[in-house]
């Protein structure tokens, strides 16, 4: 090489404080930059997590308020009022005690002494026959009158009403016209088995 | 030089080279200062939490809106009518809310979407941010004692060179449409909202009314939506000023601002004082500067909050508007609604008042014998069916020789049978036009309505069978001829109905 120690040496020394110089805070500055506040994987999901509980709070509490509007939908009476007062015609006793008495008094008419079997069943026949003529006399004339009742209780409602109701409106309306047929059924059943026990009875004669 | 020796001169040559291409790596190398310019704009221009609430906000409103949205799809089917009557148009059209809800609805909406494209357009901002810098600068200029003239012509200058060029407008043009262009999309999207619960809400109302629930507050469930669609509309309009302020107060700061800055020092440099005067020193083309700056840095935010002010005013407007066409509308769809209500029954109590006129009329002929005879000796035939002959039979029924009580109950037999079968022709009628096939073309909820509507129909059937058979169990034993049957019906007599 031809160079002497000394030399080379000093350029070696140079060479190393230039570096420690230079480089030296040029790290400082550069090699530890602090990251950007670009979203990372971790930041997302915690941002997430953070936006999650907070929307948590408002959209909860609106839905739970929408639910009780809902619910209160739900809870709107029907466009049938009347029905209350029409469930009260039919809830009347059928119980006649006057033809309870009436029958108890045709059969004290019928004598039962120094006759047949055949007499006997015949008398005790027209006895039942007067019974169910009367009841059916009576059941008809109180049914008659509530089902009169009745019609004037619809008279004042009109069908179109529910047309301009909620859903469940309709739906309330049409359970408690479901159970007022109940009724209404339940008294012509009633009629109806009274007239078949007469005509029976007619048959027997 | 020829003292060194040519060893030491290439060594020191060698050692010159080694630093200098240190010095070049070390400069090379990024700096702290120069990591942020490449990181997102929008989080230089805002911060975590602004950009957070912002964000929730945004997300917030949309949810609620499609929640609100779906809420009304469900809500407006549970009040749809049934299939059944759907053919009556008359009463479909008169109680039909939501086109009168669309025609203030879709007024006020134009009125918005014309503010939108005129007041909020990028010319619109334009001549308000140039107004307000004009103004600043003159001010400041005569801060500093300049004439008159020397002002007009550098407030000219400015605004020929600077604030009319397209590189002024260009900073902030961008910002300013997309804040136009959000509005322009929100308000349609609100409006839709508003027209739809508001047509629910009267619907609902309609619904009240009928049920005889509300009284005087018959528009109580429209009022309470308008509230929700007028709060839902400012939010909205909050959130989009937000966003747009946020933005366009940075591209005001950094673009206008610097590039405004750049000019008018340039400009204010070439400008002399007064006579024996210095020339204007760089302090006061600083503070000058800063004082247009911050005049043009209020802007943005002045301009978005009177905008979305005006157009919050006039949703107001439109909600004034529609509080009171809903209430005209209501009222009308109730009374139509009653109407037809009316007119339902009335096919019904023609009926009854047509026979009950007939039996009335012949109880009071029940001891007329001479009637009697009149109508039986009439040649021609009585018809069971012919309406003309009720009153014929009624009198033959009445004139028979029996009790009063057997004539009346045969009577009153003869007129409940006849109104029976007039009530099953109507019904029979009124269903025949129906195809039951429309139910299943329909909603679940309208079937109910039917559902309701045909279970009336069965029980006001079902009650005059009722009646008929209980006419007939009365006349059925009466015939038996028992004596205590006849006693007992002459001592009761006959009770209510007759």
């Amino acid at each position: 090489m031809g160079l002497r120690l000394p030399a080379l040496s000093r350029l070696v020394v140079m060479v190393v404080a230039s570096l420690v110089l230079t480089l030296g805070p040029a790290r400082s500055s550069s090699a530890v930059v602090p990251p950007c506040p670009v979203a990372t994987d971790a930041t997302i999901a915690r941002m997430a997590e953070q936006w999650a509980a907070s929307f948590k709070t408002p959209y909860c509490a609106y839905l739970d308020e929408r639910r009780n509007i809902l619910l209160k939908q739900k809870l709107v009476a029907g466009v049938l009022r009347q029905t209350s007062v029409m469930s009260e015609i039919f809830k009347v006793s059928e119980e006649a005690t006057d033809i309870a008495k009436r029958i108890k008094k045709a059969s004290r008419h019928v004598s039962l002494k120094n006759q047949g079997v055949a007499d006997m069943a015949a008398a005790k026949l027209r006895v039942l026959k007067a019974g169910a003529a009367l009841t059916t006399y009576s059941a008809g004339e109180k049914a008659f009158a509530k089902a009169s009742r009745m019609d004037r209780a619809l008279e004042r409602f009109a069908p179109t009403a529910f047309d301009f109701s909620s859903r469940h409106q309709a739906q309330k309306d049409a359970a408690k016209l479901a159970y007022l047929r109940g009724l209404v059924q339940a008294e012509e059943l009633r009629l109806l088995s009274l007239l078949k026990m007469m005509d029976a009875l007619e048959g027997e004669r | 030089m020829d003292r060194i020796g040519t060893n030491k001169r290439t060594l020191l040559l060698l050692s010159f080279l080694v630093t200098g291409g240190i010095l070049l790596a070390a400069g090379l190398v990024p700096r702290k200062g120069d990591c942020y310019a490449t990181c997102s704009p929008v989080i230089a221009v805002t911060n975590y939490s602004h950009f957070s609430a912002l964000l929730k906000s945004l997300v917030e409103d949309r949810l609620v809106t499609e929640l609100k949205l779906c809420l009304y799809g469900k809500l407006n089917i549970a009040h749809l009518p049934g299939s059944f009557r759907a053919f009556d148009t008359g009463l479909w059209k008169a109680t039909d809310l939501p086109p009168l809800v669309d025609e203030v609805v879709s007024g006020g909406l134009g009125s918005q979407l014309a503010f939108v494209k005129t007041r909020m357009s990028v010319e619109a901002f334009a001549a308000r941010l140039n107004k307000t810098v004009l103004s600043a600068l003159g001010k400041e200029l005569k801060r500093l004692g300049l004439e008159e003239g020397r002002i007009r012509e550098t407030l000219g200058d400015y605004r020929r060179e600077f604030l009319n060029s397209r590189l002024a407008l260009a900073t902030y043009a961008d910002e300013v449409r997309d804040f136009q262009s959000r509005t322009a999309e929100f308000l349609p999207v609100s409006s839709r909202l508003l027209s739809r619960m508001t047509a629910l809400g009267g619907k609902m109302d309609v619904a009240d009314g009928i049920g005889g629930k509300q009284g005087a507050q018959m528009s109580n469930n429209t009022r309470q939506i308008l509230d929700e669609c007028a709060a839902h509309t400012q939010g909205g309009l909050k959130n989009i000023a937000g966003i747009a302020e946020a933005a366009l107060a940075d591209s005001i700061g950094r673009g206008f601002c610097s590039a405004g800055g750049a000019y008018l020092a340039a400009r204010l440099a070439k400008l002399r004082g007064p006579e024996g005067k210095a020339a204007i020193s760089s302090q006061d083309i600083a503070s000058v500067i800063e004082g247009v700056d911050r005049a043009a840095a209020g802007t943005p935010s002045e301009y978005i909050r009177s905008s979305t002010a005006d157009l919050a005013d006039m949703a107001a407007g439109t909600r004034t508007l529609l509080t009171a066409r809903m209430k005209e509308g209501i009222a009308s769809a109730l009374l139509a609604v009653s109407s037809a209500m009316s007119l339902e029954k009335e096919k019904e109590r023609v009926i009854n008042s047509l026979y009950g006129g007939i039996e009335q009329e012949v109880k009071k002929l029940f001891g007329d014998a001479g009637f009697f005879g009149a109508v039986a000796r009439q040649r021609g035939r009585v018809s069971l069916l012919d309406r003309e002959d009720v009153k014929r039979i009624t009198v033959l029924l009445a004139g028979r020789n029996s009790s009063m009580l057997r004539r009346r109950l045969a009577v009153r037999h003869y007129i409940v049978a006849r109104t029976s079968l007039e009530m099953a022709a109507a019904v029979k009628s009124g269903l025949a036009g129906f195809d039951p096939a429309a139910i299943d073309r329909g909603y679940e909820d309208m079937a109910w309505k039917d559902l309701a509507r045909f279970n009336y129909y069965l029980l006001s059937m079902e009650n005059h069978r009722l009646k008929l058979l209980a006419l007939r169990a009365m006349t059925g034993s009466l015939a038996t001829e028992d004596p205590d049957v006849s006693r007992y019906a002459e001592d009761s007599g006959l009770s209510e109905g007759f």
